[in-house]
């Protein structure tokens, strides 16, 4: 994607430019200068803040989501306990599950992918810098609907409690009449448009805007892998819209398609779900994937081991994944054919993934490695997700998944392979990468010892939950009675939930403290590249200048910016061409041309959980939310990409797209146009 | 421009707009074969019979306005692959899913995993043989 | 032959302008690959309820209302030929455009309106007609699933339209150029695709032996 610059203003007219004029734009713009007022952040269109805004609202809403871990734990460490009233119980298990998979796994990985795809391509933005604001906005507006439904109509009356999967027709309005399951519904709509239109936007980007000479086959592992993500994004989406749309219509308008009794299939959700739920786990866990593919190169001073096959290993689960789906429903009366095979294609699937790993242990292997933070974090993905990967392969064969499902034992696998694979992949990466995204470094012994705790505290919370479900025990149950054998594994699994709310907990003192510490002076400033690291995000200023590079980069090989670094000798050895801060560029050109922010995406998006409260109470605000919607849309379209009133730019005419510079070519008659 | 180069330009496009109107003649035919199949031999010949002419026909139409009208018969690769890929991603899968529902109960399992596979492997033949990549595509 | 030259000062480009530039990496523009991976997505989307109708179709319960009963073939064969025809008068417009006939342009994409409200509403007459011989919305699963698949349908033929008649008022106020042959062959595109989606529902939907 081409560095435009700004060209310097001129008093006269070259052949073929327009007559310019002044002209109101639509609305008040500001110019982006480096700010960082509230106005800022809330008409950015820049991917680097619409990135971190996606990892701070990630990280709340994990928080979030934790505190009803807790109370799920804090209700089931002792048999026939109280604290939580079964339909409380129903609605906390329900928004825990919601909320980590939806409102903070999906963002978090939004988040790198926002802030890191572009600049590991070597491009100064998305394809669509408005649509990304726009799906920032409508995550969430999306998000705060769904959470919402926790004090709406009073404390835990109306949130939904059907299980994250939600399964019809007990989802239905028979079975579940609180208008819990229409936050569901509405709500997971609305960040499904918000998630929809970024893959859409990433796609694009990808395949549209890398840096000159940067072939598909040179990209990190990680653009890869976001590549795929957004891909399996874009068809998943879909399926499960169309799952929530049929049900939404069965809650609202008496649509009978989950009604068995008027002779509906009790299967159609189960399917629609899955299809796009299998997919799904894919898209939450490739991203970590891809972050521990740029960390342990790093920190193993080795290139990645098997590139192709990384690709190739990431593009097969990605293709496999949508063949695996039924395995979610082995005891649900398919039939022996579907469930064999099934069974099978979900045992094919293990195998690009023991690829990855496999691949990851032979980047270690030989390599001078670093055991920093980053380093720990993904090294422990590796080891908790292999654990994950093996209970995994044992609910693959359909007949032991017979008596595993719906027990604890599941519970602990897709914990192990979600928060092992996934959480602590990203907990990597916010240590790797935040010296680069906000310019000064986490304390690494704080980090260290948060990692063990966490590490810890995960393994005593998830482990015995393995037992639990080879003894018996169900899951989503609000309570189990004495003399089961549960209790023991129960107290301790409660306890190591805590040790993970602390982990939590001092990852945040690590953010404030190790940021007062740097403004203090006490830390240095970590510079372009901390850890000889080697992709282009590293190959610029940290914190990444606003126009993120100086100039367009050639690229000529894979890791361009580590071999621009480093060389071989004679000898064949490996030995230092430049240091890092003579390669990187250091943000001074601050002649590069932007894209000017705009308010459009926030009205739109905004428009979007007001239909949805109109859906769940009043028609009319339906109406309100429509126009919010429509005339957002209308004012994007025909707003300029580029602030007309900037200095130093040209002008468009009314503010409008469409009175483009046109050249001596064209023999258009606008009248506005003065050809010379 | 010269006044040859510019008749020349406009003859091309008349060209192209008569290819426009060609396809749309196929169309309109295909659909009045449809219809009339629909009429004639709704009583007379088996079912297969007839869900196999209208797929086939379905199958061209969908090609026709996909290739000429969408032009992706003249565009980069790339827009075919990404509407191949959301088509070969959707047949198989919403396939899958009737056949777990138990339809097509009666047609021989081989006939099934040909129907199942065949749309993919053709589209996917289409794509590898007929359209050169755009400049760029490379991988 | 397909793109306009463009000056070196042409910074007031926008990002589309940008991006049609060789300097996009695959050498096509931005907005025209957003708008057919989107279509990519939309195809899984009707796959969905084409698959529910599939699966519905025959659940009529107690009544008799079914597809056999309800549909009247040669009404809905008029009005697929009118949005196949709709199909043509847009392409004819992304033409007469690319050769600065503005005019002959805005009529064509008028015509395409036009067609595809006298499809939209050959829809809502044949909607009525089967409302008033009792098949409402929850009558039956057939009705329910018949009038979601075609409604959505509907809704997308009409979210068309309203991009059509945008650059129908734009091209009266004057604004609409040959510069703006892109984005009339992005919504070219779309009411393409979602004619496509009329040619596999009209098939399977209608025209399949019940």
């Amino acid at each position: 994607m081409a560095i435009v610059e700004k060209e310097e203003a001129s008093g006269e007219l070259e052949i073929g430019e327009a007559v310019t004029s002044e002209e109101k734009p639509l609305g008040a713009f500001t110019r982006p200068r480096g700010g960082n007022g509230w106005k800022d952040w809330l008409f950015t269109v820049d991917h680097k803040k619409i990135g971190i805004m996606y990892g701070a609202a990630g990280l709340l809403f994990f928080v979030i989501g934790g505190i009803y871990a807790l109370f799920v734990r804090l209700q089931l460490a002792r048999p026939a306990n109280t604290i939580l009233s079964a339909e409380t119980y129903n609605q906390v298990f329900t928004m825990h599950g919601v909320v980590m998979i939806f409102l903070a796994a999906i963002p978090l990985a939004a988040a790198f992918a926002n802030y890191l795809l572009p600049l590991q391509i070597g491009a100064r933005d998305v394809a669509f810098p408005r649509l990304n604001a726009f799906s920032f906005w409508a995550f969430l507006g999306g998000g705060l609907f769904l959470l919402s439904s926790m004090f709406i109509g009073g404390w835990w009356e109306n949130a939904p409690d059907g299980g994250w999967f939600a399964y019809a027709p007990n989802t239905g309005v028979i079975f579940s009449p609180s208008k819990g399951l229409d936050f569901f519904a509405i709500g997971l709509q609305i960040t499904g448009i918000a998630s929809l239109v970024g893959a859409i936007n990433l796609i694009v980007t990808v395949l549209n805007m890398r840096s000159p000479g940067m072939t598909l086959m040179k990209m990190p592992v990680l653009s890869w892998m976001l590549f795929i993500v957004q891909l399996l994004l874009l068809f998943a989406m879909p399926v499960i819209s169309v799952a929530l749309f049929l049900l939404t219509f069965d809650r609202l308008f008496d649509a009978n398609f989950y009604n068995v009794a008027e002779g509906a299939d009790p299967l159609l959700w189960q399917h629609l779900f899955w299809i796009f739920g299998h997919p799904e786990v894919y898209i939450l866990v490739l991203p970590s994937f891809g972050v521990i593919s740029e960390i342990i190169p790093t920190f193993s001073r080795k290139p990645i081991f098997g590139y192709p096959f990384m690709v190739f290993s990431g593009i097969t689960i990605g293709f496999l994944g949508w063949g695996v789906w039924a395995h979610h429903m082995f005891t649900s009366g398919i039939g022996p054919v579907a469930v064999a095979a099934f069974s099978v294609s979900t045992m094919f699937i293990a195998v690009p993934t023991g690829v990855k790993i496999l691949n990851w242990l032979a980047t270690m292997w030989g390599g001078r490695i670093r055991f920093s933070t980053p380093m720990l974090y993904a090294t422990a993905v590796i080891a908790m997700f292999t654990i994950g990967g093996l209970s995994g392969v044992t609910h693959a064969l359909a007949a032991a998944d017979t008596q595993q499902t719906d027990t604890y034992y599941i519970v602990a696998h897709f914990h192990y392979v979600i928060f092992g694979g996934i959480i602590l992949g990203f907990f990597g990466g916010f240590h790797f990468w935040w010296p680069k995204m906000f310019g000064y470094f986490l304390s690494e012994k704080q980090g260290k010892l948060g990692f063990w705790v966490m590490v810890l505290g995960f393994n005593i919370t998830f482990g015995p939950q393995h037992i639990l479900g080879l003894q018996g025990m169900s899951r989503r149950i609000q309570t189990y009675s004495q003399g089961q054998g549960f209790d023991l594994w129960n107290l301790v699994s409660t306890i190591g939930s805590f040790l993970i709310a602390l982990a939590t907990l001092m990852f945040v003192i690590n953010i404030l403290t190790s940021w007062r510490a740097f403004k203090a002076g006490k830390t240095p400033a970590p510079g372009p590249d901390p850890w000889d690291a080697r992709s282009l995000e590293w190959m610029t200023a940290s914190p990444v200048p606003e126009h993120n590079f100086d100039e367009v980069i050639q690229v000529e090989r894979q890791d361009e910016f580590w071999h621009r670094k480093w060389g071989k000798n004679e000898k064949g050895e490996v030995v230092r061409r430049a240091t890092a801060e003579e390669v990187a560029h250091d943000g001074s050109n601050t002649n590069v041309h932007l894209p000017a922010p705009s308010y459009w995406p926030l009205i739109a998006a905004s428009g979007l959980p007001i239909i949805g409260y109109g859906l769940v109470y009043s028609l009319w605000l339906c109406i309100v939310g429509g126009l919010l919607i429509l005339g957002g849309l209308y004012g994007w379209v025909f707003e300029p990409v580029d602030d007309p009133n900037a200095e130093g730019d040209h002008h468009d005419h009314d503010g409008d797209k469409t009175n483009l510079t046109l050249d001596e070519g064209s023999d258009a008659t606008n009248e506005e146009v003065a050809i010379d | 421009m010269t006044a040859t180069e510019e008749t020349q330009i406009e003859e091309s496009w008349v060209k192209q707009d008569w290819v426009y109107i060609k396809t749309a003649i196929i169309l309109g035919a295909f659909t009045a074969i449809e219809v009339f199949t629909y009429f004639e031999s709704v009583h007379n010949a088996p079912d297969w019979l007839m869900v196999l002419t209208l797929s086939f026909l379905m199958v061209i139409k969908f090609f026709l306005v996909a290739a000429v009208f969408m032009h992706l018969r003249d565009d980069n690769a790339i827009f075919t692959k990404m509407m191949v890929m959301g088509l070969c991603l959707a047949w198989p899968v919403y396939f899958v899913m009737a056949f777990a529902f138990g339809f097509l109960p009666n047609w021989n399992v081989i006939v099934k995993v040909i129907f199942l596979l065949a749309p993919p492997a053709i589209i996917g033949f289409w794509l590898g043989f007929s359209f050169k990549g755009g400049e760029g595509s490379h991988h | 032959m397909r793109r306009w030259p463009l000056t070196e000062t042409s910074v007031t480009e926008s990002h589309q302008e940008h991006a049609e530039h060789p300097e996009t990496t695959l050498g096509v523009s931005n907005d025209k690959l957003g708008m057919w991976v989107f279509l990519g997505s939309d195809c899984l989307l009707f796959g969905g309820l084409i698959s529910t109708y599939m699966l519905y179709k025959d659940r009529i319960g107690p009544t008799d209302l079914g597809a056999e009963e309800m549909f009247d073939i040669p009404f809905t064969s008029v009005s697929s030929f009118v949005l196949l025809m709709s199909s043509l008068t847009i392409v004819l417009a992304i033409t007469a455009l690319r050769r600065n006939d503005i005019r002959r342009s805005r009529i064509w994409i008028l015509s395409t309106a036009i067609l595809g409200a006298i499809f939209v509403g050959g829809q809502v007459y044949e909607f009525t007609v089967f409302y008033r011989e009792g098949l409402g919305y929850t009558t039956n699963l057939f009705g329910t699933s018949f009038f979601t698949l075609t409604g959505f349908h509907g809704v997308h033929v009409t979210v068309g339209i309203i991009f059509l008649m945008s650059m129908y008022i734009q091209s009266m106020r004057g604004k609409l150029t040959s510069a703006q042959e892109e984005r009339l062959e992005i919504i070219g595109l779309y009411w393409h695709f979602v004619d496509v989606v009329w040619i596999v529902i009209f098939t399977i939907v209608y025209l399949f032996p019940q």
